[in-house]
C-alpha cells in the first residue's frame, strides 16, 4: 500500500483554500452561465419596459407629482419614520431600515411618493420622526404649498445638518 | 330685465367650460422634461439608494431606465463620484452579469484616458475576468495594475481586493507552462492592517511558497494564520463588540483549520512527524478538515511506527457518520496499522468490516442513482440551505463547487421565472385597467350627452346676443347700466312713489286735506339725481360693458373650438391602441423569456442530472477500487498466514 503518499501529494497540492476555487471542476457548461446571464439581461430590460409602461398609465405626467427623500450625513439626526401628507390626506407613512438609513447616508435619495394630483395649488407636509441630537426622540414638521401645472412635478424633502445650529433642519424643495 | 351682473355670470360659465375642455387637450399633450439635470441627478441618486441596499437588480432597472429615457444622461451627472459607467460596471458584476461588466469596462478603457478611472477599469475588469474563470486574461489585466498605481489611484479595501486576487492567480500562473514566478513578496506588507482578504492572502502565500519548494518559509507563513487564536471575548460575543470586524469568526476558524491540514502534510511530506502531529492535532475537531485532519494523524503517527495512535485515529474516523474517501481510506490504513503491528488476524478483520461498509455504500448510491430525477432537483433549489441537510453518501457530489453552482443557476432560473409570473400578473391587471378606462370614458361621453352640456354654449350664445341688443338700447336707457347700488336705490325710488300716490289717493277718499307738496318735490328730486348720475357715467360704463362683451365673443370662440375637438374625440371609440400595443409587445417578449427559461432550467436539469449520474459512477468505481485493494490485502493476509501456518507445520515435523 502507498497510502502516505498518494494522500500527502492529494491534499497538500489540491486543497488551495479560497473564497473563489480557482480550478474548473470538471468541464462544466459555461454555455449554461452565459444563457442565464443573457436571460437575466433580457428580464432586467422587461422589467425597464414594464416600470416605464406602468408609470405612463398609473402616473400620467399631466397628473404626476413626485416626492424624495434625501439626508446628508446624519451627524444630528438619525431616521426612523416619515409620514407625508397631501392636502391633509395621508399618502405615505414609511418606516427605515438601517441600512436604508445608510444608503441615504451615503447619497443614496429614495422616491418616498408617486401620485397623481390635479392642476392646481396643494399642500404637502411632512412629518419626521427620529433621534435627534443627543439621542433624544425627535418629532419635526415641514410644510410647502405649491403649483401643480401640466408637467410632472418633482419636490424633495430634504435632511440637513446645521452645524451653526447643532440642529437638523427639514426643508422641502421643488426640483 | 337682463343687467349687467347678469353679464359677468353669463361670462363665468362659460370659462368653467373651457377649462374642463382645454385640461383634457393639455393632459394629452405635456411631455416630461425627464432629462433636466437636476432630475437625473436624482434618478441616479435613486439608482445609489438601491446599490447601497445591495439591490442590485433595482439599481440596474433604474439605470436602464434612466439610459433610456437620457441616452448622455450619465455623462451630465453632477459630482457623482466615480464614473457613472464604473458603478454600472460594478454592480452588474455584484449582479452576476460578467459579460455585460467586461464589456463596459472595456469601452471605458477605449474611451477614458485618466489614470484613476482607468486603473479601476483594470481592476473591475480582471476582477469579471476572474469570475468568469479567464485566469489568462484576468492575469494579463490585472498585471496592468502596479503596486505604485493601486496606492495612488485606489481605495485601501479596492487595493486589497486587487493583492487578494492576485494572491489567487499566483498558483494558476505557476501551473502555466511558461509560468514564472510572480514577485509576491509585498503581498502581505501592501495589505491593510485590518483587511478581510488578511488571511487569504497569508494563506495562499504560504500555499505559493509550498509550491516552490520553500518548506520553512510556506510553515512559517501558515504558522501565521494557524496558531493565531480566537480571544475568549471574541468567542464568546461572535464579534459583538466589533462590529468593523467583518470577517466571520466561523470562516476564520475554517481557514485556521485548514492552514493547520496543510501545514500537518507538509511536515509528513518532509518525514517531520512529530511536527505533523502538532498541526493536525490543532484542527478542531467539528471542522470541514478534521476527517482529513485525523487520516493524516495516523499516517504521521505510523511514520513515527506508533502505531497504537495511528490505529485510534483511523478506528475513530471509522466510525464517523460521513462517507468520504478519508473515511474509506482509514479501512485500508488501519490494516496496514495492524499488519505492520503484527495482527495479521485484526487486519482481516478490518479490511472485512471495510469491505461491508463498501457495500452498503454502494447499495445506497445504487439506489440513489435509480431515483435522481428533475423533482429531486427542483425541490432541493427551493429550499434556500439545502446544503445543511446532505446525506453521508451524497455529499461528495452535492458538497462540489460543480454541484453548488448549478444549484445556483437553477434557483436563479426559478427566481426569474416567479418574476415572469409576477409581471403576468401585473400585464393582465394593466390590461383590466385599460378596458375599464374604456368603460369609463364611453360612460362619461353618455353623460355628457344626457346632460346635454354640450348644447349650452349655443345657449350662453343667444344669451350673449340678447346683451349686444340690450346694449345698444343703452343710449336711449342709460339706466340699462346701473350698477347694483343704483338699480336698489331706484327699487326703492319706485317703491317710494308708489307709496306716495297710494297715500294721495286714500287721502281723497277720505276727504282729507292734500298732502304736502314737499314730499312730490323730494321724491322728483332724487329721481333727477338717479337720471343726472347715470347720464353722467353712461359713456365708461358702455365702454365697460362692449369690452366685457368682446371677451366674452374670444371666450366663446375658443370654447367654441375646443368643444369641436371633444365632439371629434367623443366620435371616436376610446380604443387605448397605443398602450394596447405596448401591452401586446411586452406580453410577447414576456413569454419568450418564460420559454427561454424553461429551455435553460431543463438544460440545467439534464446537465444536473448527468453530473449527479457520473460523479456517482466515479464514486462508485471509486469503492470497486476499495474492494479490490481490500480484497488482494485479505488474500495477501491469507497467503502468508497460510504460508506462515505451512512453515511452522514444518518446523513442528523437523
Amino acid at each position: 500500500m502507498n497510502l502516505p503518499k498518494l494522500c500527502v501529494l492529494f491534499l497538500t497540492f489540491c486543497l488551495p483554500f479560497s473564497t473563489a476555487v480557482l480550478a474548473q471542476d470538471d468541464g462544466q457548461p459555461l454555455s449554461v452561465a452565459k444563457q442565464l446571464q443573457q436571460l437575466k439581461r433580457q428580464v432586467i430590460a422587461l422589467n425597464r419596459d414594464l416600470f416605464v409602461l406602468e408609470e405612463d398609465l398609473l402616473f400620467p405626467s399631466s397628473t404626476q407629482v413626485v416626492v424624495y427623500l434625501s439626508m446628508d450625513v446624519g451627524t444630528y439626526f438619525k431616521l426612523d419614520s416619515v409620514e407625508l401628507k397631501v392636502d391633509d390626506e395621508v399618502v405615505t407613512q414609511y418606516l427605515y431600515t438601517d441600512r436604508q438609513v445608510d444608503a441615504l447616508y451615503r447619497g443614496g435619495v429614495q422616491r418616498l411618493h408617486i401620485g397623481n394630483l390635479p392642476q392646481g395649488e396643494h399642500q404637502i407636509s411632512a412629518f419626521f420622526i427620529g433621534l435627534g441630537p443627543e439621542e433624544r426622540e425627535y418629532k419635526r414638521a415641514a410644510s410647502f404649498t405649491f403649483n401643480k401645472d401640466a408637467d410632472a412635478k418633482a419636490l424633495e424633502l430634504k435632511i440637513t445638518d446645521s452645524s451653526s445650529k447643532q440642529q437638523p433642519e427639514f426643508t422641502v424643495v421643488e426640483l | 330685465m337682463l343687467r349687467l351682473f347678469q353679464l359677468r355670470y353669463v361670462v363665468l360659465l362659460p370659462t368653467l367650460f373651457l377649462v374642463f375642455c382645454t385640461s383634457t387637450v393639455l393632459a394629452n399633450t405635456a411631455t416630461l422634461k425627464k432629462c433636466q439635470v437636476t432630475l437625473v441627478d436624482k434618478a441616479y441618486q435613486e439608482i445609489l439608494f438601491y446599490y447601497f441596499q445591495q439591490d442590485f437588480y433595482q439599481a440596474l432597472t433604474h439605470f436602464e431606465i434612466l439610459q433610456q429615457a437620457c441616452p448622455d444622461a450619465l455623462k451630465d451627472i453632477t459630482n457623482p463620484g466615480v464614473d457613472p459607467r464604473l458603478l454600472k460596471g460594478g454592480i452588474s458584476l455584484a449582479y452576476g452579469l460578467d459579460e455585460q461588466a467586461a464589456g463596459i469596462f472595456e469601452r471605458l478603457l477605449e474611451q477614458v484616458a485618466e489614470p484613476k478611472t482607468q486603473t479601476q477599469a483594470w481592476l473591475l475588469l480582471g476582477k469579471s475576468l476572474f469570475q468568469k474563470q479567464q485566469y489568462a486574461l484576468a492575469s494579463q489585466v490585472l498585471g496592468n495594475i502596479t503596486l505604485d498605481s493601486a496606492n495612488e489611484f485606489l481605495e485601501q479595501s479596492d487595493k486589497d481586493q486587487w493583492i487578494y486576487l492576485q494572491s489567487q492567480l499566483f498558483n494558476w500562473q505557476q501551473d502555466q507552462p511558461d509560468g514564472k514566478a510572480a514577485d509576491n513578496s509585498y503581498w502581505l506588507s501592501a495589505l491593510s492592517e485590518d483587511s478581510i482578504y488578511r488571511h487569504y492572502v497569508g494563506y495562499n502565500q504560504g500555499l505559493a511558497q509550498l509550491q516552490s519548494g520553500q518548506y520553512q518559509q510556506a510553515v512559517a507563513t501558515l504558522e501565521q494564520l494557524g496558531l493565531s487564536k480566537t480571544s475568549f471575548f471574541s468567542e464568546l460575543l461572535q464579534g459583538w463588540l466589533s462590529p468593523l470586524n467583518k470577517v466571520d469568526q466561523s470562516e476564520l476558524d475554517a481557514l485556521r483549520d485548514r492552514a493547520n491540514l496543510t501545514i500537518g502534510y507538509a511536515h509528513l511530506q518532509n518525514q517531520q512527524a512529530l511536527k505533523a502531529i502538532n498541526a493536525f492535532d490543532r484542527v478542531r475537531l467539528g471542522s470541514l478538515d478534521t476527517d482529513s485532519a485525523m487520516l493524516g494523524y495516523g499516517w504521521a503517527a505510523a511514520q513515527r511506527e506508533e502505531y497504537q495512535i495511528a490505529l485510534s485515529a483511523w478506528q475513530r474516523l471509522q466510525k464517523v457518520p460521513r462517507s468520504n474517501e478519508y473515511v474509506m481510506e482509514s479501512f485500508l490504513a488501519s490494516a496496514y496499522a495492524f499488519e505492520k503491528a503484527f495482527a495479521p488476524t485484526q487486519a482481516i478483520d478490518n479490511l472485512q468490516r471495510g469491505l461491508n461498509r463498501f457495500a452498503t455504500e454502494s447499495q445506497l448510491i445504487r439506489t440513489h442513482l435509480l431515483n435522481i430525477n428533475d423533482n429531486f432537483f427542483l425541490t432541493l433549489a427551493q429550499q434556500q440551505d439545502w446544503s445543511a441537510e446532505v446525506p453521508a453518501h451524497l455529499s461528495a457530489v452535492m458538497l462540489s463547487k460543480t454541484f453548488r453552482n448549478q444549484m445556483v443557476w437553477l434557483q436563479e432560473s426559478q427566481q426569474i421565472q416567479q418574476q415572469l409570473a409576477q409581471w403576468q400578473g401585473r400585464l393582465d391587471t394593466f390590461s383590466l385597467m385599460l378596458d375599464e378606462r374604456q368603460q369609463e370614458t364611453i360612460l362619461r361621453a353618455q353623460k355628457l350627452k344626457e346632460n346635454d352640456l354640450l348644447a349650452k354654449l349655443a345657449d350662453y350664445k343667444a344669451m350673449r346676443d340678447q346683451l349686444e341688443a340690450l346694449l345698444a338700447q343703452a343710449p336711449q336707457s342709460p339706466r340699462i347700466l346701473n350698477q347694483e347700488q343704483e338699480l336698489d336705490w331706484q327699487q326703492r325710488l319706485q317703491g317710494a312713489q308708489q307709496s306716495h300716490a297710494d297715500i294721495i289717493q286714500k287721502r281723497q277718499q277720505l276727504d282729507q286735506k292734500p298732502l304736502n307738496p314737499n314730499y312730490a318735490q323730494r321724491l322728483s328730486r332724487l329721481a333727477g339725481i338717479m337720471i343726472w348720475n347715470a347720464a353722467e357715467n353712461f359713456a365708461k360704463r358702455r365702454w365697460q360693458a362692449q369690452k366685457s362683451l368682446n371677451e366674452l365673443d374670444k371666450l366663446i370662440a375658443q370654447t367654441t373650438a375646443q368643444q369641436n375637438r371633444l365632439k371629434a374625440r367623443l366620435v371616436q371609440q376610446p380604443e387605448y391602441a397605443q398602450q394596447r400595443a405596448r401591452i401586446a409587445n411586452l406580453q410577447q417578449t414576456l413569454n419568450q423569456q418564460k420559454q427561454q427559461n424553461l429551455k435553460l432550467q431543463r438544460q440545467q436539469l439534464a446537465a444536473l442530472n448527468q453530473l449527479f449520474e457520473t460523479k456517482l459512477n466515479e464514486q462508485l468505481s471509486q469503492l470497486d477500487s476499495y474492494k479490490l485493494q481490500a480484497q488482494l490485502a485479505i488474500v495477501r493476509l491469507n497467503d502468508r498466514a497460510f504460508r506462515k501456518a505451512q512453515a511452522d507445520k514444518q518446523g513442528g515435523r523437523k
